[in-house]
């Protein structure tokens, strides 16, 4: 007798859950598709591979900056990265981290035109975190 | 014999003890003989000692500028000295681990011993199982992480510590993670106990609520530390990037948030007892994962995957430690049915599951964004990384929930509750959000996000007012005392709810800082002297650099001044320094923090022949509130911790009545 109102009760939280389920995966589909969510993240030669970026497309480039390549106009810089076989020469108007410098290991977002690689933001790696690599 | 010698035997003596304590443990379990139990957690206890003493050894060492041992004389200098050696301690793999070793031993030894006179039939397994982890962990300094070793030729000076990590924040920023991850061990390992014995009660929580509170509050205030020290030591402006190693710390804080609240609801209606398990499991998995992806070098560069020195030592470990808790918990699953069942939808336990359900959902989401990359690669064989847009798209929406189920729930009765009786004590709060949001709008703030933030915050900052109120009220009525008195008796006579509130109030207080950032503005400019750049409302006038050196670094210093409304403000004085040793430059940011926003003033860098200067400004609003918040989280915690332990499971009526019969016991 009292069954009947306890199966209804399931049957609303059977139902919350599925709507809470459908609303999270729609979540992540949208936020997975939003621009700027995902990007590819190459070395220097890989990127030298595939060739420029799609128009209006935007990728992740790391590698150490060379020493001697460190160019500064005003706000704009200059400086090449490698990877240890292949280089790269990047084109910046945005500042660059505090602890930029020849050697460090850094990662550029942007667009390769085949030339340059144009870059709207460059990251050094987090220098808290990690261990120097080779040693 | 140096005292850095005594180093390596130490820490082999406390392996040799931690197997000794697992073992003892678990036979003194299985044969139920408890006295050789106890017998394993005195072993473990006198490893404990061991890892402290082979931390004073290695402490030792680096105030005695030691460089025979590579550690040392990779993480410091002849030139550094006082508290940050401590950092140095613990800035490189070996150092964290032997800290996180030293914090394991201590609080498993303290738990068990505070457990055999509170609650001794878990504690055989609990021994067991810590003392299991603690081998581990020795395991890896006594093998692929040994902080020990040698250096050959022995160098006349140091590599240094890292200039960035010279600051107080990265002091207590590491320490205060490892003591949150290291400390839900405790409740993780009861846990596990409670299900190897068969005893589900709420026991096992009750036990350990003390740990995994000190623990919760531990990372938390740990998180916020980090974001400080980015914000003031970094440069860029902010102080959360969702970077993985981020991340990697504030998942385990959302399933340990979750956890912390649906063991409420086992303790007042035997309920979700297979979900309460499985959260501490999942804590206690994702803790461990964070270290390891921050340890590993996974995420540095996910091609370094096979190169982290202790990767393949983890990933055994968590593997074992998932699908064991899992299978355990399979295995107890009759054990662990619910005593009673949901009564209704309007009721404070739907009310608590959906909160855990949007922790959890977050943590999922946020881990899916951390380790995709990584999913992604394996599948596709192309690297791919996930940036912030992914992550406040999806934790945005999520937090706000929160924030509302934050104010309602402690609203709604336990069981059921009529919707009437739930539309007249939600009407105050609706108020204020509604008034919250026509009031923003007129003043033409059209950011849909923060509107919601600050609607939301202004809801159930009403809500929890209203709590209160309605306790003060009680104490006023019956003991004729003021509003003040009555607020404090209030507090205090029931510190588990009241303490929970203050806590509410605090991350209140942080969304509302958080959502400052939707109406940040920065500006940027290469500026010779003279140069004036605008910025919000301020105007920065660049008046020259200065150029000084001391035996580290050579310091330049940029002069600013300030003026808003043609009037002066401030002369702010950022600089882009040169540290000799580590050949290293470091921007010292200047900030102008007001509680309505801060001016926040940075030198990315300086013309070599001229003064130019290239400068970035940033108006970052509300930021303030960020710490404040996290103080009144802390203070709120500090109220959660100094209450006692619940006794028994307490009747579910949060009526006055029984808030007086708590009161009087």
């Amino acid at each position: 007798m009292d069954h009947a109102p306890h199966r209804k009760r399931q049957a609303k939280f059977l139902i919350g859950g599925a709507v809470i389920v459908f609303v999270l995966g729609g979540l992540m589909a949208w936020a997975m598709a939003r621009p700027g969510s995902t990007s590819y993240y190459l070395t220097t030669s890989e990127l030298v591979q595939r060739g420029p970026t799609a128009s209006g497309g935007e990728v992740k480039v790391s590698g150490s900056v060379i020493d001697g390549t460190i160019h500064r106009r005003g706000l704009v810089t200059n400086f090449a990265i490698t990877d240890g076989t292949s280089h790269v020469s990047v084109e910046t108007g945005q500042p660059l981290p505090s602890a930029f410098k020849a050697g460090a290991n850094v990662v550029a977002r942007g667009s390769f035109d085949g030339q340059t690689f144009h870059a709207s933001e460059v990251l050094a790696k987090c220098p808290s975190k990690f261990q120097p690599k080779s040693q | 014999m140096s005292l850095a010698s005594l180093g390596r035997p130490s820490l082999i003596a406390a392996f040799v003890f931690a197997i000794a304590a697992a073992t003892l443990c678990a036979y003194g379990a299985i044969k139920r003989k408890p006295g050789i139990a106890w017998a394993g957690a005195r072993s473990l206890a006198v490893a404990a000692g061991f890892v402290a003493l082979a931390t004073v050894s290695l402490m030792t060492a680096f105030f005695g500028h030691d460089f025979s041992l590579a550690y040392v004389a990779a993480h410091s200098s002849r030139s550094l000295s006082g508290p940050y050696m401590f950092t140095a301690l613990w800035s490189g793999m070996e150092g964290s681990l032997l800290l996180w070793a030293l914090l394991l031993t201590v609080f498993s030894s303290i738990a068990l011993r505070q457990a055999i006179h509170k609650n001794p039939r878990l504690v055989p397994w609990a021994g067991a199982v810590l003392g299991g982890v603690s081998i581990f962990f020795l395991a890896l300094l006594v093998i692929p992480a040994n902080p020990f070793i040698r250096s050959a030729p022995i160098p006349a000076d140091g590599l240094g510590l890292n200039t960035f990590l010279q600051s107080p924040g990265m002091l207590i920023h590491p320490p205060l993670l490892y003591t949150g991850f290291v400390g839900f061990s405790i409740p993780f390992a009861f846990a596990m106990a409670a299900l190897f014995t068969g005893r589900l009660d709420e026991a096992w929580f009750t036990t350990t609520r003390r740990w995994t509170l000190f623990a919760w509050s531990a990372l938390s205030i740990g998180i916020v530390i980090g974001g400080a020290w980015a914000y003031t030591e970094l440069g860029w402006g902010g102080y959360w990037a969702w970077d993985p190693v981020e991340n990697a710390s504030f998942i385990p804080w959302l399933t340990a948030t979750a956890f912390l609240h649906s063991v409420v609801i086992q303790e007042k209606r035997r309920m979700l007892k297979v979900w309460n398990v499985a959260l501490i499991l999942l804590t206690y998995v994702l803790s461990i994962f964070g270290t390891f992806l921050t340890r590993s070098g996974i995420l540095s560069s996910i091609h370094t995957f096979s190169e982290g020195p202790i990767g393949k030592w983890f990933l055994p470990f968590l593997a074992l430690m998932l699908i064991g808790g899992l299978a355990v918990v399979a295995w107890r699953a009759d054990a662990l049915r619910s005593e009673n069942r949901f009564d209704s939808l309007l009721s404070r336990e739907s009310a608590f599951l959906l909160n855990n359900v949007l922790f959890v959902a977050a943590a999922f989401t946020i881990l899916w964004g951390t380790i995709y990359p990584i999913i992604a690669e394996a599948l596709t064989g192309t690297r791919l990384s996930v940036g912030p847009p992914f992550f406040d798209s999806v934790f945005i929406p999520i937090g706000l929930a929160i924030v509302l189920m934050t104010g309602i729930g402690p609203l709604i009765s336990w069981r059921r509750m009529s919707k009437g009786s739930f539309t007249r004590i939600v009407r105050y709060p609706l108020l204020a959000g509604g008034a919250t949001i026509v009031v923003l709008a007129l003043f033409r703030v059209r950011s849909l996000g923060a509107l919601l933030a600050f609607s939301l915050c202004a809801f159930t900052a009403t809500a929890i007012v209203g709590e209160f109120v309605r306790g003060s009220r009680i104490y006023r009525n019956r003991h004729g005392l003021a509003w003040g008195p009555a607020f404090v008796r209030t507090v205090l006579r029931n510190r588990r709810r009241y303490g929970g509130y203050v806590v509410h109030l605090g991350v209140l207080l942080i969304v509302i800082g958080l959502a400052g950032q939707a109406f940040r503005t920065e500006r940027q400019a290469v500026m010779q002297t003279g140069d004036k750049l605008s910025v919000g409302n301020y105007v920065l006038t660049y008046e020259g650099r200065t150029q000084s050196q001391t035996a580290e670094k050579q310091v330049n210093t940029a002069t600013i001044d300030v003026t808003r409304g043609g009037k002066h403000i401030t002369t702010m004085h950022p600089q882009r320094n040169f540290h000799f040793a580590q050949q290293q430059p470091q921007s010292e940011v200047a900030i102008r923090t007001t509680p309505l926003e801060d001016l926040y003033v940075v030198v990315t860098s300086f013309d070599a022949s001229s003064n130019a200067a290239a400068v970035r400004a940033f108006v970052n609003p509300l930021t303030w509130w960020i710490w404040v918040g996290a103080f009144v989280m802390l203070c709120g915690m500090g109220v959660l911790l100094s209450s006692s332990a619940p006794v028994a499971a307490a009747a579910p009526a949060p009526s006055a009545r029984r808030f007086e019969k708590v009161a009087i016991s």
